[in-house]
């Protein structure tokens, strides 16, 4: 289907949002009010995010209410652009929207595709996105910014849409920037803390590391492909297609740049989705308001490097080597960030750690060739780990703006529906079947398990099965912990934040109960072969993406499909049970005396908490070297070296001059008025020249 | 209508006027002398090339026979988007000064006319001793704006402004001489002919190349030709600071262009990869000098010197989709850094001081004013769909093609260019107002909020319909382009590189099967 105009209203609806909020938002909520919440909303924090516990205004009902209902109108859109994508018979399912030129000079054209891949992207960032926008007019009540944030917060969605609808790489680029921009713009909204802006500032640079990365391979691909396009324009080469491999073939890509692009692009997909090297911004975000990390750094814009990935499939499984790489970067992150999240007592940090854990996974099915398994658990996970983030945010909406969990305990019997919906959240991220997590990740594990034994990465011991194995274990531990910290044993918060303990209002916890159900029944979607249910997401994406690898496709036998599936809920069960047990028992919910913290220096539980001293090793490798190298370009080399032999130079003709003309003044103006004469005498000069000639 | 004559005419004769008329009405004077440049400037958008030359709208008139020098303009493409440029950012400048020039207001309005009307001759000039004149002329009104209207340290500052060009020029009047020996003509276009069918002995083309290229590195900023610019930019007052980075410094990148590829290719393509090191050096190296500026004019001064180079790097990586994206990033850049240099000035003199640590907490004491800079800031970072995006993705994609590894550092500019203007917005905007001198702020008033708004409003048109503009440079890309040579060079043909050069319109990219080329 051709010239579309349906996708360019699921894009502009969003960004009339932000319009909307961005220049009309000051007559929505009188300001002398908003200013005087402001303030009692920075004294009330601890820091994190602005709490005041006034109900919304209509002001703020009319501001969220209209950034809501856009998103709301974009994710109606999407589902009849789904529907129309159903209707679309044959093998290529896509449905290209009218377009205007963009960049003419190498033909581009700035168009959305609309097929499996993006269809599903954008009913997950427009769906959860819209549960996420009615929430925050419950958590943003009373703060100063809160026509900022839904202006922000729109246009996030709007530039993700551009990401995954971008018929092209280059409108993939804006919208890759685009969402970089929002979250800078989200994480450092409280714009008077210096954590917050250092933190937004953090994520863009580190983002933008990636995002070079990601121009160099575009511009790799322009060399030998001729066309950002992924499945060409009018009947011509595209990225993906089998006529733009050949012709970059033809042009010589393969033996270097085969291997090469796909490593830009994991590069820059690991800024993205927070992967090593480039993760460490994304602990840093939680700076923000916390229903933006649970759209942004959760559930949608950090699955955007898994996209790149799915999208460009092809140039991945072009290079083996490539594929291994990424398949190890997914699996060391992993394995990496659940380790931290042991230990982390911010309960969004804990959070946060999981989701670059859960991200790891993703990148580890991509890595053993299982796309459709990776889109899989984006889409679960988008449901549970939204929850789980929304549901902090009852936490510390309840707790007055405490994130420590040292400092909660006991709040189960207050805090009912999120304690209830976000148990849902953890067995579902646990992987306790049969809620969803427990589906995307059995599948991840299965694949990994089939890769080694295809002669993949390891050997025929399957390793990377192995060490999936243990990150699922370490998960369903971590998350038990956080559950009971938060909200079992003894109550560990003072008489006055007691008192003001309250379950959320409804605006609040309608969306903690809208993704909770998702959260437990989207993982049969994915099928259970076991059970001979086919996998109505495989089905789906087909035209896309493989759901395994076509040669792993068979090759895991019924009774390894059995052990796998069975090997993943004892590692969850026994997750669970060892930290219930545990924390029952432990006193103040500490697992650990202090003594042992403190001798404990060097052991696993010091690195663990101190995030194994990364930021600080980055910070002295490359932050504090570099401010130094800058420091000395600018004080010694050019102030000394390249100005000094200017004015050496200079020196030396002066002195010279001085000799030969000593008589002038040596004021430069009086040169420029000389010279400004001459070219007075010479112009008049010429034309009496001129006259005398005509003569 | 000879129109470019009429181009330079209006702001020369406003200049007198403004000169001669009382002080209260030279600033009239100045705004409509400088909106009927504009008006005129904008007529050249129905620039076509003419035949086989790509340049239009040429005027021709015998000035002095017996030397052969002729009055002599015409422009193409390019020099039409830089035209239209200059106008704009003189206009803009004259608005920014309305109330904020109180002294002499007869004397300042006249040199910025004068100045006004010397750059435009230079950009219209198609005969070199013309064009040298008009280019030496400019520095006179550029120097007494400085010297009489600067900061503290102006004397100092306008002097190496001007002795550094100046020196440069001298080798750029060598070169001339040594063409007009070489050729008998002064005619960029005659002598354009006449190599067509007599090269130029190859080491005579070097060195002429050579004295181009400095006397124009010098006035663009190259390094190592570049330490006259922080104090300059400093120096000078805001609104001929934008004038300085927005279009004079463009005076050199065009120079580059007109009297160093186009005239002499063959030179250009055997220069070419020392030039594209220097300007990868001047990306990194003003974007790291700018990330530890302490002084907020410095910082965009530096970061003025890493833009140019992007646009050095496209002029000679000698493909279409760079030097498309280097002359789009010439008008980008005019508007971004002037607009920049503005909103600087604006909070400068509310605070008295342009140092980072003097503000803090504006975003709250000066909303409108925060949203407009923050715009600008990501304008300066090339976000897509403002914009810097474009000019910056097409220098680079193009110079990918010829010189990857040189691209593929100057692509990490793209980083620090983020470091340091994220690193000063947050220094400048966010956090509290503790001072009571920052507390004492203002906002923008209506007519800075007005030239804000025309700011932005520019930014965005650039960043979603760059097309309007790069059309125009079309055809003078490709005659440039071929005649250079470089892409054969190349064992195999970019293939965006091989629609351009072949069938730009009808053939779009990927279709052309590639041939090997030897």
């Amino acid at each position: 289907m051709e010239n579309n105009l349906l996708p360019w209203f699921v894009v502009l609806a969003p960004l009339i949002g932000f319009f909307i909020n961005a220049f009309m938002g000051g007559n929505f909520i009188p300001r002398t009010k908003a200013v005087h919440h402001g303030a009692e909303a920075s004294h009330d924090t601890h820091g994190h995010g602005a709490h005041t516990h006034s109900a919304p205004t209509s002001g703020e009902w009319l501001s969220g209410g209209i950034a809501t209902a856009l998103v709301l109108l974009s994710f109606l859109l999407s589902i009849v652009l789904y529907f129309q994508l159903g209707t679309i018979s044959g093998e290529e399912k896509r449905i290209f929207s009218s377009a205007f030129s963009w960049i003419p000079t190498i033909g581009l054209p700035f168009r959305f595709v609309v097929d499996p891949l993006s269809s599903l992207m954008m009913l997950v960032i427009t769906g959860v996105g819209s549960l996420i926008h009615l929430y925050s007019i419950g958590y943003m009540a009373g703060n100063k910014g809160f026509t900022r944030y839904f202006a922000y917060l729109n246009l996030f969605v709007f530039f993700m849409l551009l990401l995954v609808m971008g018929s092209n790489l280059i409108v993939l680029f804006v919208g890759w920037e685009g969402v970089g921009l929002a979250s800078y713009l989200l994480i450092g909204f409280d714009y008077d803390r210096v954590a917050a802006t250092n933190a937004g500032k953090k994520a863009f640079i580190v983002n933008r590391i990636g995002d070079a990365a990601l121009l160099v391979a575009l511009f790799i691909i322009y060399r030998y492909f001729g066309s950002f396009e992924y499945f060409g324009i009018n009947n011509m080469a595209g990225v993906l297609t089998e006529q733009g491999r050949r012709v970059a073939i033809e042009n010589g890509y393969l033996f270097t740049s085969d291997y090469l692009t796909p490593m830009l692009l994991l590069l820059a997909a690991a800024g993205k989705s927070a992967q090593i090297p480039l993760y460490v911004w994304l602990p840093d975000a939680m700076e923000g308001p916390t229903p933006v990390s649970a759209l942004i750094h959760a559930a949608t814009m950090v699955t955007g490097g898994i996209y790149l990935i799915c999208r460009l499939h092809p140039i991945f499984l072009a290079s083996p080597e490539a594929m291994s790489v990424v398949a190890v970067v997914g699996l060391t992150t992993a394995f990496l960030a659940a380790v931290i999240a042991l230990t982390q007592t911010d309960i969004k940090k804990v959070l946060a750690y999981s989701t670059v854990s859960q991200l790891g996974y993703m990148f580890l099915a991509c890595g053993v060739g299982a796309f459709g398994a990776a889109m899989f658990h984006v889409f679960t996970h988008a449901f549970f780990k939204a929850l789980l983030f929304l549901g902090s945010g009852s936490v510390i909406h309840a707790m007055n703006g405490e994130q420590d969990m040292r400092k909660m305990g006991d709040l189960s019997k207050k805090l009912r529906i999120t304690c209830a919906t976000m148990w849902i959240g953890t067995l579902a991220i646990a992987g306790i079947p049969p809620l969803a997590g427990f589906f995307s990740k059995d599948e991840i594990l299965a694949n990994a398990y089939a890769d080694a034994s295809m002669g993949g990465l390891g050997d025929s011991n399957h390793l990377l099965f192995w060490f999936g194995w243990v990150v699922a274990g370490l998960t369903a531990f971590y998350m038990t912990r956080l559950m009971w910290k938060t909200f079992y044993g003894k109550p560990r918060y003072d008489n006055e934040t007691a008192r003001h303990i309250h379950e959320s209002p409804p605006v609040m916890w309608i969306p903690l109960v809208a993704l909770a159900i998702p959260s437990v029944f989207v993982g049969w979607l994915g099928g259970m072969k076991l059970l001979h249910i086919e996998s109505a997401f495989e089905k789906f994406l087909e035209p896309n993406i493989h759901w395994r690898k076509a040669d792993t496709l068979l090759s895991i036998p019924e009774n390894a499909e059995i052990f796998i599936v069975s090997l993943s809920v004892i590692a969850s069960i026994a997750g669970i049970a060892y930290a219930w047990l545990r924390y029952r028992n432990a006193k103040n919910g500490e697992l650990l005396t202090p003594e042992k913290k403190v001798s404990g220096s060097g052991s696993l539980w010091d690195l663990s908490y101190n995030k194994f001293y990364v930021d600080e090793f980055y910070d002295a490798a490359i932050v504090r070297p570099g401010r130094k190298f800058a420091n000395w370009l600018w004080r010694t080399a050019d102030a000394r070296m390249v100005d000094g032999t200017v004015n050496g130079v200079s020196g030396i003709i002066a002195s010279l001059s001085r000799m030969l003309a000593g008589w002038q003044s040596g004021y430069a103006r009086n040169y420029a008025l000389t010279m400004l004469l001459g070219v007075v005498i010479v112009v008049i000069g010429c034309l009496f020249g001129l006259r005398m000639v005509g003569r | 209508m000879p129109i470019l004559t009429l181009l330079i005419l209006i702001p020369a004769i406003g200049a007198i006027l403004a000169a001669l008329l009382r002080p209260a009405q030279s600033r009239m004077v100045a705004v409509v002398a400088s909106g009927l440049t504009l008006l005129v400037a904008l007529g050249l958008f129905g620039y076509t090339p003419t035949g086989n030359s790509p340049f239009g709208f040429i005027e021709e008139r015998g000035w002095l026979p017996a030397l052969q020098i002729g009055y002599v303009l015409g422009v193409d493409g390019p020099a039409v988007l830089i035209i239209v440029l200059t106008a704009l950012v003189h206009l803009f400048s004259i608005w920014y000064s309305w109330d904020r020039i109180t002294e002499r207001q007869r004397e300042y309005y006249a040199l910025v006319l004068a100045l006004e009307a010397t750059i435009l001759g230079a950009f219209c000039a198609l005969d070199l001793i013309l064009f040298y004149i008009f280019f030496e002329a400019c520095l006179v009104p550029a120097y007494f704006l400085i010297g009489m209207w600067g900061g503290r340290r102006r004397i100092q500052a306008a002097t190496k402004f001007f002795v550094y060009t100046v020196v440069g020029s001298l080798l750029m009047l060598a070169s001339i001489i040594g063409l007009y020996i070489a050729t008998g003509s002064f005619s960029v276009i005659e002598i354009q002919n006449h190599l067509k069918t007599t090269p130029l002995d190859p080491t005579i083309g070097l060195l002429i190349f050579a004295g181009f290229a400095i006397a124009f590195a010098v006035k663009t900023g190259l390094f190592p030709f570049h330490t006259w610019l922080p104090d300059t930019y400093a120096e000078a007052p805001t609104a001929v600071t934008a004038i300085l980075s927005g279009v004079m410094a463009k005076l050199g990148t065009f120079g580059l262009y007109r009297f160093g590829i186009d005239i002499l290719p063959d030179a250009a393509r055997q220069f070419a990869p020392y030039i594209v090191a220097l300007a990868v050096i001047s990306i990194l190296y003003g974007a790291w000098i700018a990330a530890v500026q302490r002084d907020a004019k410095r910082v965009l001064a530096y970061s003025s010197m890493s833009h140019l180079g992007f646009v050095v790097l496209g002029l000679f990586a000698l493909t279409p989709e760079a030097m498309t994206g280097a002359f789009l990033q010439m008008l980008n850049h005019g508007i971004t850094s002037a607009g920049c240099f503005y909103l600087m000035g604006m909070i400068g003199e509310r605070r008295g001081s342009t140092n980072i640590r003097a503000f803090g907490g504006l975003w709250e004491q000066m909303p409108v004013f925060a949203r407009i800079f923050l715009i600008l800031t990501l304008s300066s970072i090339a976000l897509p769909l403002t914009n810097g995006f474009v000019g910056e993705f097409l220098i680079l994609l193009g110079s990918y093609q010829t010189f990857p590894w040189a691209t593929a550092l100057a692509t990490t500019g793209v980083i620090f260019s983020a470091v340091y203007m994220l690193w000063m917005y947050q220094r400048v905007m966010y956090g509290r107002p503790i001072t009571s001198a920052v507390q004492r702020m203002t906002d923008m008033n209506a007519s800075e909020k007005a030239l804000g708004a025309v700011l932005v409003a520019l930014v965005f048109l650039l960043g979603i319909a760059p097309g309007w503009f790069t059309d125009l440079t079309n055809f003078a890309v490709k005659q440039a382009v071929s005649k250079t040579k470089m892409l054969d060079d190349l064992t195999q043909l970019p293939v965006g590189a091989a629609n351009f050069i072949r069938t730009p319109e009808s053939v779009p990219p990927g279709a052309v099967q590639l041939e090997k080329r030897r």
